[in-house]
């Protein structure tokens, strides 16, 4: 325990790593939105969720947040008529991936508040700690 | 109570403030975890029982109530709490203010023993 605000500051930094995996997979399937397959009749992008778990640090008692997997989402794929498509299959449909530009954007949006949340708990630990140290200053 | 244990205490505080920021990081780390129960230290008086009446030795029969060498504060999960679908009962607005008052709390700790430091000091001057 005697190290508490150190522990703080490392969950602190598990939690800003969990959140910027979960935007660079918002980002990945935006950046994918419309991506076909590349032969006819085939499977388009598929979008990925990320999923978080958390493990407790007994020796420090706290409870880190860690990735538990990324995953392809189950929600069927989009069903196009588009002939002309290169990846239209022999009765001229084109599956287009399942991502949902809603629900990105507000995955996006949460990933970034808990990440300035995040950043806010360092600041505070990483003052505490400076406060501490000021008392060995001279001249108080 | 002598002037050393009122540095006992506020370092039994600022003990106290570290791991209550080190629970509120946990809880804000996991602020998307489902079936994350948000944690929580138990009051900082608990951890007082005793350091208040500061008894006097004076037979070796007697048992002091100064306070112990450090205190070992755990977290544990907070009682009550309205819970997301997902399991987790985390409020990331509570969290954010909770932590707001213990940096506060803690800054008032640390001006305290800067204070009654600086009195030692000059009383041992003079």
């Amino acid at each position: 325990m005697a190290d508490a605000l150190q522990a703080a500051l490392s969950v602190a930094s598990s939690g800003l790593h969990a959140q910027s995996k979960r935007l660079r997979v918002v980002s990945e399937n935006l950046a994918n939105a419309n991506v076909t397959a590349a032969t006819p009749g085939g499977e388009p992008f598929a979008r990925k969720v990320i999923s978080f778990a958390h493990t407790v640090d007994e020796a420090a008692g706290v409870s880190r947040v860690r990735i538990a997997g990324i995953e392809k989402h189950e929600d069927p794929f989009r069903l196009v008529h588009d002939p002309g498509h290169p990846a239209a299959d022999d009765k001229g449909n084109v599956l287009l991936p399942n991502v949902n530009m809603l629900s990105e954007v507000a995955d996006m949006k949460e990933a970034s508040r808990s990440y300035e949340a995040n950043l806010q708990v360092m600041k505070q630990a990483r003052d505490m700690i400076s406060a501490t140290i000021d008392l060995l200053r001279t001249g108080r | 109570m002598s002037e050393l244990a009122l540095f006992a205490i506020s370092s039994q505080r600022m003990q106290w403030l570290s791991a209550r920021q080190s629970a509120i990081a946990s809880n804000i780390a996991n602020a998307d975890t489902p079936g994350y129960r948000a944690r929580d230290v138990a009051a900082f008086e608990s951890y007082l029982e005793g350091a208040r009446l500061d008894t006097k030795v004076t037979s070796a029969g007697h048992i002091s109530s100064a306070p112990a060498n450090g205190v070992d504060v755990k977290a544990t999960e907070r009682g009550r709490g309205e819970g997301k679908h997902s399991g987790n009962t985390v409020s990331l607005e509570h969290e954010l203010i909770r932590s707001a008052q213990v940096k506060g709390s803690h800054a008032l700790t640390v001006e305290v023993v800067g204070a009654f430091h600086q009195m030692m000091i000059s009383a041992v001057r003079e």
